[in-house]
Formats: structure tokens, sequence, C-alpha cells
């Protein structure tokens, strides 16, 4: 930990002075602790460092593919900062690349008492957005250039957030059901899970126990793919319309997968997670869009900026309002005291079961 | 719905929010002759805006990271992208923190300096590159030094008191950019760190000329130069500023500690808290009402939650 402003990059060679220690548990809510020691080593990180100080030997030795990547991240969150204020534009690149600095503190805390933190890490599910509206603007394109094209953005954004467990699990799933596509082969999801999930948990063993990401990202899935159908069946009153009854049964098989391993972890219940994420997921690919449009303006036009960033502004503020309406409900979020581990197996057991009787009867 | 019809309703809609945006920027232009100071939640740190009767923004200190772009978000309205003045009191990092990150997304057209160096520090020289990024486009440098005004337009003002030499050798509170905000029989008296020998050292040089350097005419109100309305209580309420003598001088309705929860200095230090409820002059902390809000109409100032 050094200080605040100290200049590193990506691909500096350093020399660091400092005291060495072995990172430490810390806690999460009441009773609960979250292993952090276990979360640094799944990265190969043994020790921390405070009163750290940096000298830079030599510049530009990473990789040049890398080093890209992390340009163009910066250019485009340089853009949003220019075309949009705070928070606006920290939630603009918490939705469009994953990055949350600029949310603070307070929201960062708000989005996740009421269920809507996914969307501001870079879930899947952002990476399917971008994909599908790739998809669909180049649909008049030959289909080898659109599919690989599509493979190439995918791979693009899980860079962007360093390969991180929950965007690279979406990617490859991503990519299996582009290259099914292209084979014209049948894609089921739940294969594809399996198979990725196996292949990450192969290459490194530590996401299964330590990384909430990893856990998270595939129970979510999961849900989406067992639950979410079961659910849909039965919203049909629902208005197709905005997207909202599939954003309902999303939501609904989603929850029902995660909540068990949250409650678990941080015991915090999100009461209000079904009609934040109606609310708030409606307009995410439109603010996404408008984001990405807010950013190029800001890097090209100046101090006018923010007269194009005026769409995806009032976009993001729409989400941040919902976000903070819910929170300041009452009982927007009830503790739930520590629980074993073996409840939590049961737990999912017994939510197996409806999906077996199914899978019995048909 | 016909095709023509849709572009029509798509048009509408864009003017409506064009001519709706016009209008609000409009009415928000309008200070009514009022200037407002705010003193921002940035946590552990100093960071105050000011909005001038006409219309010129002022922000001394931007606390010790991002916290305070979030705060200027709610004192900037979203499309004004422009600061005329940003002063930075002293090089540590609780006041100038988060001044390059101001300064990367704000057009500044003023940058005022302490000549008080902090050699090594990170803070200081991320500041010195923005600075100087900045300046690229058109932004002017100035060192602070005692007698300059800054003239914010219809009878607002900056005096600045100290530092009245080079303090480039000092330790960098006492180098401080000690400023008086001036509007109608209203102020403000802004310190930054300063420790109590510059603030016994200001009673000295202020603390019985009755000149008002601006109008060029006694004050008849005041009766001191350091009189002011609104005291800032120096380096956020540590017991190391707001000597005895200088409180009593500037003798505030209001004092403000500009400090986060759970510092840990012990921020304000209860001897501080105590000596302001012995002259009987209620405080203000950034901790507990979070952005603490001033509006002066020339006359009056009134505290605004």
């Amino acid at each position: 930990m050094a200080p605040l402003h100290t200049e590193v990059a990506y691909g500096d060679t350093i020399r660091v002075e400092g005291k060495l220690q072995i990172p430490e548990n810390f806690e999460t809510g009441k009773d609960r602790t979250f292993d952090y020691p276990g979360y640094l080593a799944k990265d190969g990180i043994l020790y921390q460092m405070s009163f750290a100080a940096i000298e830079r030997l030599s510049e530009n030795d990473g990789n040049f593919l890398k080093a890209w990547t992390i340009w163009s991240k910066q250019k485009y969150l340089a853009g949003l900062a220019r075309a949009l204020s705070e928070p606006q534009a920290g939630l603009a690149g918490g939705i469009t690349v994953g990055d949350k600095r600029g949310l603070g503190e307070e929201l960062s805390q708000t989005f996740r008492t009421v269920g809507l933190t996914h969307i501001v890490v870079l879930s899947g599910y952002n990476i399917v957005v971008v994909v599908e509206a790739l998809m669909r603007f180049l649909s008049r394109f030959p289909q080898t250039f659109r599919l690989s094209l599509g493979v190439f953005v995918a791979i693009f954004f899980a860079a962007i957030t360093g390969f991180a467990s929950a965007s690279s699990r979406a990617v490859a799933m991503a990519t299996i059901a582009i290259l099914g596509r292209a084979t014209r082969r049948t894609y089921l999801a739940s294969r594809a899970l399996g198979l990725v999930a196996t292949l990450m948990v192969l290459w490194n063993p530590y996401v299964l126990v330590f990384d909430p990401g990893f856990q998270l990202s595939v129970l979510a899935t999961t849900g989406l793919i067992l639950f979410s159908p079961l659910f849909a069946s039965r919203l049909s009153w629902l208005p197709s319309k905005f997207g909202l009854r599939d954003i309902a049964s999303a939501t609904l098989g989603t929850q029902l997968a995660v909540i068990p391993l949250l409650l678990y972890q941080n015991g915090q219940l999100s009461l209000f997670a079904l009609p934040a994420n109606l609310l708030a997921l409606a307009v995410i690919p439109w603010a996404m869009f408008l984001s990405l449009i807010a950013s190029i303006f800001g890097l090209i036009s100046g101090i006018v900026a923010p007269i194009f960033g005026l769409p995806a502004y009032a976009l993001l503020s729409y989400v941040i309002y919902v976000a903070k309406a819910f929170v300041a409900l009452p009982f927007s979020a009830l503790s739930i005291p520590v629980f074993s581990v073996w409840w939590l197996m049961f737990i999912y057991a017994l939510l197996l079961v409806p999906i077996l009787w199914k899978h019995i009867k048909g | 719905m016909q095709k023509s019809v849709k572009i029509l309703g798509v048009t509408v809609l864009i003017l409506f929010i064009i001519t709706s945006a016009v209008w609000y920027a409009v009415i928000r232009e309008d200070r009514g002759g009022k200037l407002t100071v705010s003193f921002l939640n940035v946590g552990q740190g100093d960071s105050i805006f000011i909005d001038a009767p006409s219309g010129r923004q002022v922000l001394i200190d931007g606390g010790s990271g991002r916290s305070v772009l979030r705060e200027l978000s709610n004192v900037v309205p979203w499309y004004d992208r422009t600061i005329d003045v940003v002063i930075a009191t002293h090089p540590d990092q609780d006041h100038i923190g988060g001044l390059p990150e101001v300064l990367s997304r704000y057009k500044v057209s003023l940058i005022v300096e302490s000549s008080v160096k902090d050699e090594n520090g990170a803070d200081s020289a991320a500041l010195e590159k923005a600075v100087a990024r900045e300046m690229l486009t058109g932004a002017q440098r100035l060192v602070a030094k005692r007698g300059q005004i800054i003239d914010l337009g219809d009878g607002a003002y900056l005096e600045i008191l100290f530092p009245d030499r080079a303090v480039t050798a000092v330790e960098t509170n006492t180098g401080s950019i000690v400023a008086r905000l001036v509007y109608g029989d209203t102020s403000f008296m802004l310190t930054g760190d300063s420790p109590q020998s510059i603030e016994k050292y200001l009673v000295t040089l202020d603390g019985s000329t009755s000149f008002d350097i601006a109008q060029d005419k006694p004050l008849t109100t005041s009766g001191n130069g350091l009189k002011s309305n609104i005291l800032k209580a120096g380096h956020h309420g540590s017991k190391t500023s707001s000597a005895e003598l200088f409180v009593g001088f500037v003798g505030p309705e209001y004092a403000v500690f500009s400090r986060g929860c759970d510092n840990r200095y012990g921020h304000p230090h209860k001897e501080i808290v105590s000596l302001f409820e012995r002259f009987e002059i209620p405080t203000l902390d950034t901790c507990t009402e979070g952005t603490i809000t001033f509006v002066s109409d020339g006359q009056n100032i009134r505290y605004s939650k």
C-alpha cells in the first residue's frame, strides 16, 4: 500500500521497500469473516506491504496486447469523466467496463444492499449485452466475420477485467455458443457451464473455495439455466414490454440460486432485489450504449461534452435514484445470524428437488 | 404508427428535452445576488467551494482523494465543466490529494498556491504534473502573497492574509494560505492548517487595523481586519490551531470543523471544542452534518441544511 498518487503503470519494473505482512481475515458483518489470505492466494499473492516506497527501474516491459487493453480502458474512462459528473461517471464505468472505483464506498454499499451489485462489476451480464447488441448491429455482414468479431470483443472485455472469474466464465460460454452457431451444432448452456466451470477449477483450484466472484457467477448462471424457465412460465401476466418479463424471470432465477451463498457469506438479505432489478435492468443496455457515446464525445469535444452526455446522465441518474429509493425503505436488508456450512449444503440440495422432480416426470 | 409520425414524435421529444435543459441552465445560473459557501464533506480533510454572486466559482483545497468529485457534483450543475479559481492552501495530502482529479475534469483559469513545498510528496508531485497540464490549456498560476485580492465580481472578493513572504523552507502547515472571503458586510475566515503562531502573528498584523483594502475605507462594522461571521477552525480542530486570541478577534457566529469521523488524530481536540463552548460560539461539523452550506446576501449569513 503506497500513497494514492504514486506513479506506477502496467509494464513498469519497480523496486519496493516497506514492511512485509501476512494478510489477515477481515470482518464482513456480525461474527462473519472473509478469508482474505485465501482470496489473495488464488492469484498467487501471499504477502502485503505497508509504508511502501516505490522506485521505478524501467518502463514498458509488459505484454503489448495487455498494455493496449489497459490503455484503451483508461482512455474510455477519461472520456466518461469529462462528459459526466460523479457518481454518474463512476456508474457508467461500472456497467460498461466493470470499473467501480468512482462509485465510492457509500453508493457501492447501496447497490449491494438492494441487490444491484452485479450490474456494476463486470459480470457476464454486461458482456452478453455488448455481444448481443454487436450481433444485431452486424446482422447484414457475413456470418464468419460477425462471429469472429463477437468472440474478439468478448475476449477484449474479459481482458479489461484482468480475466476475472465472472467475465472469463461468461466469455468462455459465449465463445462456445458462438462456435456452436458457426458449426450448426446444438448449444446446451448447462453443458457449456459444466465444462467451463470444470476447466476453470482445473486451471486454478483456488477459485472453487476462495473466489466469491467465481462461486456467485457459476451459481447465478445455474439459476438462470435451471430456475428461470420455471418462473417464466408463471409470469405470463407481466407485460413483455422493455423485456420486463425476461428480466423478472432472470432476476428470480439468479437470486434464488445466489441468495443462500450470499446469506452464508455476509448475512444480508435484500428484500427489494426484484423490484430494484426490474426498474434498473430495463434501462441498462441503453445506459451502456449512451455511456459509450458520452465517452467518445468526452474525448473529442472539450468542455461542451456534458451536453452530449446528457442522455447517459439522465439514465444513470435514474438507476442511482432507483437504488437510493429502495435502500431508504424500511427493511431494505434483513440480517441473518451465522449458520453452518451444512445448512448451506442442505438448502442447495432442497433447491434441486423441484428440478429433479421435473426431470423424472418429463 | 406511421414512420413519419414516429420520427416527428422523437424530434419533438428531443427538442423538448433540449429546451428544458436550456431553461434549467438559465434559472440555475442566476444567483439572485447571493454568495454560497459550502464546506464539502470529503472526510478527514478540507475542501471549500465558493459560488459567488457573479457566478464565479472558487475551490479551496480538494480533500484527500476522489470523494471531492462526488461532492462537487452536488454544488456544480451537470453541464458546468469550469471552475474559475482553485486554491491549494498547502501541499498536505488531506488538502491537495483530490486536486489532480479536479484539474483533469474541470477547466480551471487560475491556480493559487503557497510557496511552501513538500519535496518528496507523491501528492505534491501529482499536483505539480496536473497544474503543468492545465497550464497548457491556458490556466494561470499564482503564488499567494499577502495583499493580493482575488475579485469574484459583484462585490465579493478573497483577500490573502498569509503568507506575507516566501515560505519555501517552513513546515507545510505553517506555510498555509490564509484567506478571508468578503461579501458586503459578511465574511468568512479560511485558515487551512495554520498553526497558532501564525494566527497570533495575524492578530498583530490585522487585529487593530480597521481598514477595508478593497473599498479603500475604514471598516465601521467590525473594528478589526480579522472579524468574520464564519471561521473554519484551523487544522480540522487540532489543538495546534485556534489560538484563543485569534478566535476572539475573529469573533465568529459559527465555527466549522472540516474533518472525518473516527480520524486517527482525534480531531477536533476537546480543548478546542471547549474553547468554542466557552466563547459561546456554536460549531458545525462535517462528520455529523455532512456538507455545510452558508448563504450570504451581503448583509446576513444563513446556515442552510
